[in-house]
């Protein structure tokens, strides 16, 4: 099941959400920062253990690189290929909880 | 033409006049017997590159910062302040201008201009020309060229660049089923 974390159309943010599925309960973290010529970068933070720093932000690539979470985080595009970018949060670019979205670790 | 009369004595009485303030405290930075002369100009620039069948091809248009021009004018001893010697104090009115166009050309300040026409938000004074010669004698003139601020909040506080900008908690948000 997938579902759309709703954002600020900021540069430099902190968002907290909750997940609840079949592992359990988590407080999810995530961290966006805007770099000067990479884009958007995130951390990730797990009922706040840290699960990953500076991970950049490309389109449909997996923020974690484990299974903590039961599924995983994306950056979506809905009408291309493009790589986030924080004038369209929620519009375009969609940071997606994809509940199905498993890692092969 | 009647028309024209009534709103140059309504001009007058409601006292539209030109004025040089400080934008973050109100603070009236120039006083002048007159304004001879106000200058209010816009420009831009227009970039090219050359292509190969030999022109140039137009890219690109910037906006310079708008300038403004004034020519302020204060007599040493005027009539009104001969009249009115204990009203009007003219020499330190001019020393007050000296010592504010020394100030306000030293830093950046924020400043709005009151012309007769509009208000102009944010301009820094950026040179001035007190000339002396026959046609001044007698008289303080200023020819004082204000320019825009582009990219400024406040006085001497620049825009961050976005990949500068404060975090801002979103706190705990929801998720959407998509």
């Amino acid at each position: 099941m997938k579902y759309k974390v709703n954002l600020l159309q900021i540069p430099n943010q902190e968002v907290s959400f909750n997940i609840e599925n079949d592992k359990g309960f988590f407080a999810v973290d995530v961290n966006l920062r805007k770099m000067p010529t990479a884009g958007l970068v995130a951390d990730v933070f797990i009922d706040g253990v840290p699960q990953i720093y500076g991970r950049r932000c490309v389109d449909r690539m997996p923020l974690l690189l484990n299974n903590n979470l039961g599924g995983n985080l994306y950056f979506e595009d809905q009408f291309g290929t493009i790589d986030p970018d924080y004038h369209q949060f929620n519009e375009r670019f969609l940071l997606v909880y994809d509940s199905a979205y498993e890692v092969s670790v | 033409m009647l028309i024209d009369a009534i709103n140059t004595l309504w001009s007058s009485i409601r006292g539209a006049q030109y004025a040089v303030f400080e934008a973050d405290t109100s603070k009236v930075v120039f006083v002048f017997d007159t304004i001879e002369e106000l200058e209010f100009r816009a420009d831009s620039s227009i970039t090219s590159y050359p292509i190969e069948s030999g022109v140039l091809k137009t890219d690109y248009l910037y906006r310079n910062p708008n300038i403004i021009e004034i020519v302020g004018r204060t007599s040493k001893k005027s009539l009104l302040a001969q009249g009115f010697n204990f009203l009007t104090d003219k020499e330190s009115s001019i020393q007050k201008i000296n010592e504010n166009l020394t100030t306000y050309t030293q830093g950046i300040y924020n400043l709005n201009i009151q012309t007769k026409i509009a208000l102009r938000k944010g301009f820094t004074l950026q040179k001035f020309t007190i000339p002396e010669n026959l046609d001044t004698y007698g008289m303080l003139t200023v020819q004082m060229t204000f320019q825009e601020i582009m990219g400024m909040e406040t006085t001497g506080t620049a825009l961050k660049d976005e990949f500068n900008a404060d975090t801002i908690s979103a706190g705990i948000v929801q998720l959407l089923r998509l």
